[in-house]
C-alpha cells in the first residue's frame, strides 16, 4: 500500500470532502496561498478558489464566530486554528456558542463545524506554541474531540468529522506532519468512539493518544525484549470515548498506564484512569497510572523541554515497576 | 550430645524475637528440616526448621515469650529417655499458644472463669498478636481470594512481603490447601473429642473493643424520642445477628441470649432473627440457637470462658470502662477465621455507629 505523510492525508481528506459537498469551506490564517505554516493545505486554494479557502486577518475570535454562524445557517466550515494554544482566544465562540446552540435551540440549530488545530511539545516553540489543550474542550459537553495518531487516522477521522453534524475539534500532532503511514487510495472513514488496538498484549495496557501512541508502541518494544507483553490502545477519539475496549483490555491485563501529552493534572489521563478505577476496580492488580506532560509551562530550553513529556524509556520504566508488583504511591 | 534450639536472628537489626508457638511437644521425635517453632519479628511470622534430628526436650521459652536472639529455648536430645519437661505442661503451653495465635487484639486477655465468680485475676502473658493492620493486596487479588474463599491473612502469617498481587495467588492457594490439611496451623484445634468442661483448646477466639457511648446515646434517644424502653441486650442481639448474617448469609438465625445478673447467668432466651424484627419486638422461638450471645454489660466481668458444651459460636459483650468489649469464641468446625473476623468487625462497626445498622 502507498505511504503518505500525515500532512498529505489531512489535505486529501479535506479536498475529497470539498469535492463531494460544495457547502464545505476552509477559513483561517494563512490557509490559502501559504497553505498553513505546516503546508498542510497546500494546493486547496488552487483547486477550490478563494471563496472556499479563505484567508482571514489575525483575529481568531472573529473568524471562529463567523464560522459558527455559517454552520448554523447551512455551511460546513473547517476552521484552521494555527496553533492549539490559540484555543484560549476562541473559547466563547466554541464552548458557549457552538457547543450549546443545538441544545439551547431545542434542536432547531446545529453547528456542523470542524475546528482543526494541533498539539505537542518538543518542537522548540516555547510555552505559548507548544501546549496540548484537548482536555479543555473535552470537558465541554456538545463538542467531539478527535486525536489522530498517524496519517491513516488523520484522514479517516477528518472525513468523519466533516460529515458530523456537531462541532468537532481535531488535534493533530505538529511533530507528526511529515510522518508517513499506509493510507489506502480508496475512500474510508474511521467512526468516532472506536478505539484501535495497535498491539495486543497480556501483562499491561498502555492507553495512549495522538503523539503518545508512538511512544507507547516503542515502550512496548522495549518491554517485549524483557518478556513483558504490553497491549497498546489508541482511543482515536476522546469524546466519544470507547470505554468498553479500554475496560475489556484492563480486565485482561489487570494493569494500565494512560499516556497523553496534555498536562497531567486535571487532564484526560486522570479521566480515563478514573473510569477504569470505577468500572474495572476488581480486575486491577496495580493502580492505574497517569503519565502526562509535566505541570509546567513548556520550557524553551531544549534540554528541559524534552524532560516534560513521557518517553518510551519512562513509560517502560513505569510499566516494569507495575508488572514487578512494586508498591507505587501506597504509603 | 544435645543440640541447642535457639531464637534465630531473622533480620539484620533484630535483637529479640517472639516465640509464637512450638510446633512440637517435648518428647516428640524431631527430624532435621521439619518446622519446629514459629517466630515473629517486627516484619513477619516465620516457621523455623529444626537444625538437628532427635527428641525435643527442656523447653525454656513458652508461646508469647520475647526472647533475645541467640538464647537457647530448648534442646534436641538423642534419645527419648533424655527428655525433660512434663507432657502435661507442654500440652498446656501448646493449648495456650494455639489460643494466642488467633487472638488478634493487642490487649491482654483476662483470665476466663467458668461462671459468675470473683473479678478476673491479673492478666497472664499471651503471645503478641500477629499484626493485622491494613493488608496491602491488589483489588484483583482480593476479589479472586474472596471468590475462592482464601484468607489473605495466610500470606501474612507465612511472611510474604506486601503488597500482594496476583503473582502471590499460587502461594496463597498452597497455603490454604496446607491449612485445610492441618487446620491447627491457623489456630483452631485439631480435635475437640472429650474436651472436659471449661477447656478451651478447641476454640478460636477473636476480640475487639469499641466505645460504649454510641449505643448508650442511641438507647437514650430511643427512650426519649421514641418512648421505647429498649433493653440493651435486644440491640446487641439484633446487631449480632446482622453481623453473622453479613458474614455468613443464611435463612434463619436464632440468637440465644444469656445475661449475667446478681442471680448468676440467666436462662437462655431464644430470639428468632432479631435483626429482621423491629427493635422493640423480641420474637421468641423454640428452635436451637445459631449463636449464643452473652451480655455481661451489667456485671464487672470482662471475660467468661465458654462452656465446651456450647456447640455454637459464643459472642460475649462486656463493659470495660467506658468501652464495650466484644469477643467471639468459636469451636472448631463452626466458623472459619475469616468469618469470625468478619462477624466481630461487623458487630463492632454496628456498636460504634448504631444508626448505620438501620440503613
Amino acid at each position: 500500500m502507498r505511504e503518505i505523510t500525515l500532512s498529505k492525508a489531512v489535505n486529501e481528506a479535506i479536498a475529497e470532502e470539498m469535492r463531494r459537498d460544495p457547502t464545505i469551506f476552509v477559513i483561517g490564517e494563512d490557509v490559502a496561498e501559504a497553505g498553513t505554516p505546516f503546508k498542510v493545505l497546500s494546493g486547496l486554494v488552487e483547486e477550490f478558489g478563494t471563496d472556499r479557502v479563505i484567508d482571514t486577518p489575525i483575529s481568531e475570535p472573529g473568524f471562529m464566530g463567523l464560522a459558527v454562524g455559517a454552520a448554523m445557517t447551512g455551511s460546513r466550515p473547517i476552521v484552521d486554528l494555527m496553533f492549539g494554544d490559540f484555543l484560549f482566544l476562541v473559547m466563547d465562540q466554541l464552548c458557549n456558542q457552538a457547543a450549546k446552540a443545538h441544545y439551547m435551540s431545542g434542536g432547531k440549530l446545529s453547528v456542523p463545524l470542524v475546528l482543526r488545530t494541533n498539539l505537542g511539545a518538543t518542537r522548540r516553540s516555547a510555552a505559548q506554541h507548544s501546549q496540548s489543550l484537548h482536555a479543555l474542550v473535552a470537558h465541554i459537553p456538545g463538542l467531539k474531540v478527535a486525536m489522530p495518531s498517524s496519517a491513516y487516522e488523520a484522514k479517516g477521522l477528518m472525513k468523519t468529522a466533516i460529515r458530523d453534524n456537531n462541532p468537532v475539534v481535531i488535534f493533530e500532532d505538529k511533530l507528526m506532519y511529515q510522518d508517513k503511514a499506509e493510507v489506502p487510495e480508496e475512500e474510508y472513514l474511521i467512526p468516532f468512539g472506536v478505539a484501535n488496538i495497535k498491539r495486543e498484549g497480556t501483562d499491561i495496557t498502555l492507553i495512549a493518544t495522538s503523539s503518545m501512541v508512538q511512544v507507547a508502541e516503542k515502550a512496548a518494544v522495549i518491554l517485549a525484549a524483557e518478556g513483558i507483553s504490553a497491549e497498546v490502545i489508541d482511543p482515536r477519539t476522546i469524546v466519544p470515548l470507547d470505554e468498553a475496549t479500554l475496560i475489556a483490555s484492563v480486565k485482561k491485563t489487570a494493569r494500565a498506564i494512560v499516556i497523553d501529552e496534555g498536562h497531567q493534572s486535571y487532564g484526560i489521563t486522570g479521566e480515563i484512569a478514573s473510569r477504569l478505577n470505577e468500572k474495572a476496580f476488581y480486575h486491577l492488580d496495580a493502580p492505574v497510572i497517569r503519565m502526562g506532560a509535566m505541570d509546567v509551562p513548556v520550557p524553551f530550553s531544549p534540554a528541559l523541554e524534552d524532560l516534560t513529556v513521557p518517553t518510551p524509556e519512562t513509560v517502560a520504566a513505569m510499566a516494569r515497576r507495575l508488572v514487578a508488583g512494586e508498591m507505587i504511591h501506597a504509603l | 550430645m544435645p543440640f541447642d534450639v535457639i531464637m534465630p536472628a531473622l533480620g539484620m537489626a533484630q535483637e529479640t524475637g517472639i516465640l509464637v508457638r512450638w510446633l512440637k511437644e517435648p518428647g516428640d521425635a524431631v527430624t532435621k528440616g521439619e518446622p519446629l517453632i514459629e517466630v515473629e519479628t517486627d516484619k513477619a511470622v516465620q516457621e523455623i526448621e529444626a537444625q538437628a534430628s532427635g527428641f525435643l526436650s527442656a523447653l525454656s521459652a513458652q508461646a508469647g515469650d520475647e526472647v533475645p536472639v541467640g538464647q537457647v529455648i530448648g534442646l534436641i536430645v538423642e534419645s527419648a529417655d533424655a527428655v525433660t519437661g512434663g507432657a502435661a505442661a507442654a500440652r498446656a503451653a501448646v493449648a495456650e499458644a494455639e489460643a494466642a495465635v488467633v487472638e488478634r487484639v493487642a490487649e491482654p486477655e483476662a483470665e476466663p472463669v467458668t461462671a459468675a465468680a470473683a473479678p478476673a485475676p491479673a492478666p497472664h502473658p499471651v503471645a503478641e498478636p500477629i499484626p493485622v493492620g491494613r493488608l496491602f493486596a491488589s483489588p484483583k487479588l482480593r476479589r479472586v481470594a474472596a471468590e475462592e474463599g482464601l484468607d489473605l491473612f495466610l500470606l501474612a502469617r507465612a511472611g510474604y512481603a506486601q503488597p500482594w498481587h496476583m503473582a502471590d495467588l499460587d502461594a496463597l492457594r498452597a497455603l490454604a490447601a496446607a491449612n485445610a490439611a492441618a487446620p491447627d496451623q491457623i489456630g483452631t484445634a485439631k480435635s475437640q473429642q472429650s474436651a472436659p468442661l471449661g477447656q478451651t483448646s478447641a476454640l478460636g477466639h477473636v476480640a475487639a473493643r469499641v466505645s460504649g457511648a454510641p449505643c448508650a446515646e442511641f438507647l437514650d434517644w430511643m427512650a426519649v424520642e421514641g418512648k421505647i424502653a429498649l433493653p440493651a441486650s435486644a440491640l446487641y442481639a439484633s446487631f449480632a445477628a446482622a453481623a453473622l448474617r453479613a458474614a455468613m448469609p443464611q435463612d434463619r438465625i436464632i440468637v440465644g441470649l444469656v445475661s449475667l445478673t446478681d442471680e448468676g447467668l440467666s436462662a437462655l432466651r431464644l430470639l428468632a432473627d432479631p435483626d429482621h424484627a423491629r427493635l422493640s419486638h423480641q420474637p421468641g422461638t423454640d428452635a436451637a440457637a445459631t449463636l449464643i450471645l452473652r451480655d455481661l454489660t451489667d456485671s464487672p466481668l470482662t471475660a467468661l470462658r465458654p462452656l465446651a458444651s456450647d456447640p455454637v459460636p459464643v459472642l460475649t459483650i462486656a463493659r470495660d470502662g467506658g468501652d464495650l468489649r466484644v469477643s467471639l469464641d468459636y469451636p472448631a468446625g463452626t466458623l472459619d477465621d475469616a468469618a469470625a473476623l468478619s462477624i466481630i468487625s461487623g458487630l463492632a462497626t454496628r456498636l460504634a455507629e448504631p444508626l448505620a445498622h438501620l440503613v
